[in-house]
């Protein structure tokens, strides 16, 4: 059993096997070799796994961010927060942190904020003389802000399954989320400093106000779906949607810069960076069913009980689980697993449900950028094209840098706490 | 344990708390089965969706995957729409009363033939709680829900007709989406049962609530036929009869249970509205007219309602 | 043949492509028809789902095709040209195998749904029809690789160096 959930995917993986075929393969021979279950299950899983509503907004999202970089509205954003941070070393660096911040707070998919933030300003940087492995490394981490800060997916299935106030959670997870962007530009910052890449322009009102002036109908796009999810207008995933309908307008008729052909091909493209990640998805969402039905998360769980540990000694050994356990699955998955067997020791050891589920989406959010399985890795190397090796190298400094900030929100829980009680309105 | 012969996976999309009256239904049964078929049966709980999300774990059990699944009724009417008649509005006046007529041999007879199509049975059907309408906006006579969008929790005509006669808007949203959903005002109120409203902390966004009469979530635990014929003839009688025996473990929590979890609600901040006896018989009689034209349209949903009926007339 | 098969490739995409946009439409309308009419389709979320469904596997099947699926090439692309020859092999042979043989299972899955009947909970549409999405692509998933076994082994005979020999490349098909 340990040899077909455990090496032999790590094997086919190292070989270069499609991820889809390792997951389903190791998959395979687990239930035909090992277990007494019926092979249904695997068709089952396939399916039910992508049967989530909250996956919609995945390639609505990539569609989106495909019709907004075809066009110019992209560019406009971009030229518009550069025009603001230009002055900064970096500047470029800081646009994409501040980029994905912005699409984080719009959405509740990490994926697709990769997708759509790749696609403009990694071409952008590397215009602009960045290393191409550090700006793969940027789009691809930075992206995973995305589920910190609200509406997160994976802080409702926490919520719901742990019994905590989903609210709470959305109102802890913003200081973290704005500590993490900090983090992120200062690093971004010093890095382009030292290494003297990227261009800096002295910000002046002149180019502010005609950068602002080409956005406008840019600026739409966020204001739009922000306005219409916190004014209540629709739901997260509707306003992906509505993004994508908005983007066409824009660039059909305001613009006029996509014929309608133009159109269908960015909803072809989508399909195949959808197609590429859904069948992961699927083999993921087996995999993880075979582990809780062979009771692994209760087994490793009960195993930490059971060494009578303190509260922070929990933190520290959960923390380490948690970020082994995000190199394999995805957040939601493993959210769906863990929770109902963490949260009675949590209880136990008298630790806040609200500060545990920030640092359990905080290092779920960090298995979405580290190898094997992290989703936002494939979409990267999807959209930009590049080798998984390049995008590895380019992941490992910002991964520290998202260590440093879990480590302060671990052991600091005035910094969940205060947000919460900051940003709880009503 | 590994001795044991077959494995009983039980999947529910509810936690597994001390209050609730289905939580201690299922450790009850655990506890029964495993003991009276001398560890060859292990009883595996699996709360909180942890098999993956309900629509799946209803294919599990008839595909066999799962041998068990405790879903509300709505997602029962893919492999039978006759699972539907069980949302009929004012069936019931509480919930000792559904136990009664549920069990009661007339209505069990009725009820394991649901499934029959897709080789499944209810091994129970049990009420959940009261269903209770959340909202913002203070809730205390039916003239209060004009005009308001609210989620129902289904999408058949018997779950939504009735409550359109009163002016709602039906909104269909995933639970995960309702708490937000309210708090920016895509829907002014959500029917939802007192467990969902204290578990996701409902109190935060929307703290008004008021019970909706003779409206009750209704779960139906299925089991694969299949699985009953593969333990055999012994086996299957033990699991029938700690089916059974597992509705006292029910039964007992059946007034503690709601009664915690409405002070619970009340603690975290929130409002229990209450109807006066003439608005509560107007909603009810007004639901149960639209229940009863709807019913009247289908002739197998007539017979089984009429059967459901005369059974809670009787106890 | 390559480029009849091209062509149809595009043609799906550009079926499944319309559909994206109009579950787009579709979500679009409901969020409209809240506002405007106070109604909504209790059904479109579910609809949109299963067009989305339809749309990865379908989609994967060109995906296969033009090589596009994701991996890791962390080792494999160190190893000579002889030994990723052999690793080929090995891909194609166990893509053959796995998604034939679960492309089967599969198939034995919805036509028991189709026994059963089974509708989904909101349109009411029989479900078997999303579900068989998964068994065509599977099983056009391992048509696709035994192609591509066939063809890497022809190029293995003619090649002049034979089996594993360095610096023979391995026959790019596209
Ligand atoms: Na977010
Ligand atoms: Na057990």
């Amino acid at each position: 059993m340990i040899f077909a959930l455990g090496a032999l995917p790590l094997g086919l993986l190292v070989f270069g096997f499609p991820i889809f075929i390792v997951l389903l393969l190791a998959s395979t021979v687990a239930l035909g070799g090992f277990m007494s279950m019926p092979m249904t299950a695997i068709h089952q899983n396939l399916f039910g796994s992508l049967n989530v509503n909250g996956l919609l907004a995945v390639p609505f999202f990539i569609l989106a961010g495909e019709l907004m970089s075809r066009g110019t509205v992209s560019f406009r954003l971009v030229q518009f927060v550069r025009s603001l941070v230009g002055g900064l070393p970096g500047a470029l660096g800081v646009t994409t942190v501040g980029t994905a911040t912005v699409f984080g707070a719009i959405s509740g998919s990490s994926a697709a904020a990769v997708a759509s933030v790749g696609k403009v300003m990694h071409p952008a940087m590397t215009e602009d003389r960045y290393p191409a492995t550090f700006s793969a490394g940027m789009v691809t981490s930075v992206s995973a802000i995305g589920i910190i800060i609200p509406p997160s997916i994976p802080m409702i299935v926490y919520g719901a399954s742990s019994e905590t106030s989903i609210p709470r959670l959305y109102a802890a997870g913003v200081l973290p989320g704005l500590l993490l962007a900090l983090a992120l530009a200062v690093y971004i910052m010093a890095r382009a400093g030292m290494d003297g890449f990227g261009s800096r322009q002295r910000p002046d009102l002149a180019t502010i106000l005609s950068a602002t002036g080409r956005a406008v109908w840019a600026l739409g796009a966020p204001v739009i779906v922000l306005g219409g999810i916190y004014g209540g207008v629709f739901s997260p995933t509707e306003a992906a949607a509505v993004a994508c309908a908005y983007s066409i307008l824009v660039t059909r008729f305001v613009f006029a810069e996509l014929s309608w052909a133009d159109i269908l091909d960015c909803a072809v493209q989508t399909v195949l960076f959808t197609s590429q990640i859904l069948v992961i998805v699927a083999a993921a969402g087996l995999f993880a069913w075979l582990l809780t039905v062979n009771q692994v998360p209760q087994t490793i769980v009960a195993w930490i009980s059971g060494m009578e540990i303190s509260a922070w000694q929990f933190l520290i050994v959960i923390n380490l689980l948690l970020l082994v356990w995000g190199c394999f699955m995805d957040p939601l998955s493993a959210i769906l697993l863990l929770t109902p067997v963490l949260v009675p020791v949590v209880d136990a050891l008298d630790i806040d449900k609200v500060h545990f589920g920030i640092i359990m989406t905080l290092n779920l959010a960090i298995g979405l950028f580290t190898p094997p399985f992290g989703i936002n890795i494939f979409v990267a190397q999807s959209v930009l094209g590049m080798k998984t090796t390049d995008i590895y190298r380019g992941v490992f400094p910002f991964f520290a840098v998202f260590l440093l900030v879990l480590v302060l929100v671990t052991f600091v829980p005035a910094v969940a706490l205060t947000s919460m009680d900051l940003f709880m309105f009503d | 344990g590994f001795a044991a012969d077959y494995v009983m996976k039980i999947s529910s999309p509810a936690p597994l708390t001390e209050v609730d009256p289905l939580s201690a239904w299922m450790t009850a049964f655990e506890a029964g089965v495993e003991e009276a078929s001398g560890g060859r049966i292990d009883v595996q709980l699996y709360p909180s969706s942890q098999l993956g999300p309900i629509p799946a774990t209803v294919e599990g059990v008839v595909m066999g995957t799962i041998e068990m699944a405790m879903p509300a009724i709505g997602f029962l009417t893919g492999i039978d729409p006759r699972f539907q008649v069980l949302d009929a509005v004012g069936l019931f006046d509480d919930e000792h009363h559904a136990l009664k007529t549920l069990t009661d041999p007339k209505v069990r007879t009725l009820l394991s033939e649901f499934g029959a199509d897709a080789g499944v049975e209810p091994l129970f059907v049990l009420t959940s709680g009261q269903a209770n309408i959340v909202s913002r906006k203070k809730i205390a006579t039916p003239a209060d829900l004009q005009g308001l969008k609210m989620r129902t929790g289904g999408a058949t005509s018997l779950v939504n007709e009735p409550l359109e006669a009163f002016g709602v808007s039906p909104v269909a949203l995933p639970l995960g989406d309702v708490l937000p959903g309210i708090q920016t005002g895509t829907i002014d109120a959500a029917t939802i049962n007192m467990p969902v409203s204290v578990g996701f902390k409902f109190a935060d966004v929307a703290s008004e609530s008021v019970y909706v009469p003779g409206k009750f979530g209704i779960i139906g635990g299925i089991v694969s036929k299949q699985f009953l014929a593969t333990v055999g003839p012994e086996l299957e009688a033990v699991i029938r009869e700690q089916a059974v025996k597992a509705n006292d473990a029910y039964e007992a929590k059946l007034d503690s249970g709601p009664k915690a979890l409405e002070g619970a609600w009340v603690k975290m901040g929130g409002t229990l509205n209450e109807m006066s006896a003439a608005d509560t018989e107007s909603f009810r009689g007004g639901m149960v007219k639209v229940v009863e034209e709807v019913v009247a349209k289908d002739a197998q949903m007539q017979a089984d309602y009429d059967v459901l009926k005369a059974a809670a007339g009787e106890h | 043949m390559c480029g009849k098969v091209d062509r149809f490739a595009q043609g799906v995409l550009v079926l499944l492509g319309l559909m994206l946009l109009a579950m787009v439409a579709l979500s679009v309308w409901n969020v409209v028809s809240r506002y405007v009419f106070s109604t909504s389709l209790l059904w479109a979320d579910e609809i949109a789902v299963f067009g989305m469904i339809v749309m990865g596997w379908l989609g994967a099947i060109v995906v296969a095709w033009r090589r596009m699926d994701i991996r890791m090439s962390v080792v494999s692309d160190l190893l000579p040209e002889g030994a990723q020859r052999w690793v080929m092999v090995a891909q194609q042979l166990t893509t053959v195998i796995l998604c034939g043989w679960v492309a089967w299972l599969s198939w034995g899955y919805v036509a028991r749904l189709l026994k059963f009947g089974m509708t989904s909970d909101g349109a009411r549409i029989p479900i078997w029809t999303v579900h068989i999405c998964i068994t065509v692509s599977l099983a056009f998933m391992s048509l696709i690789a035994l192609v591509r076994l066939v063809q890497t082994l022809r190029a293995f005979r003619l090649s002049p160096r034979r089996h594993g020999a360095r610096g023979a490349k391995p026959e790019v098909v596209k």
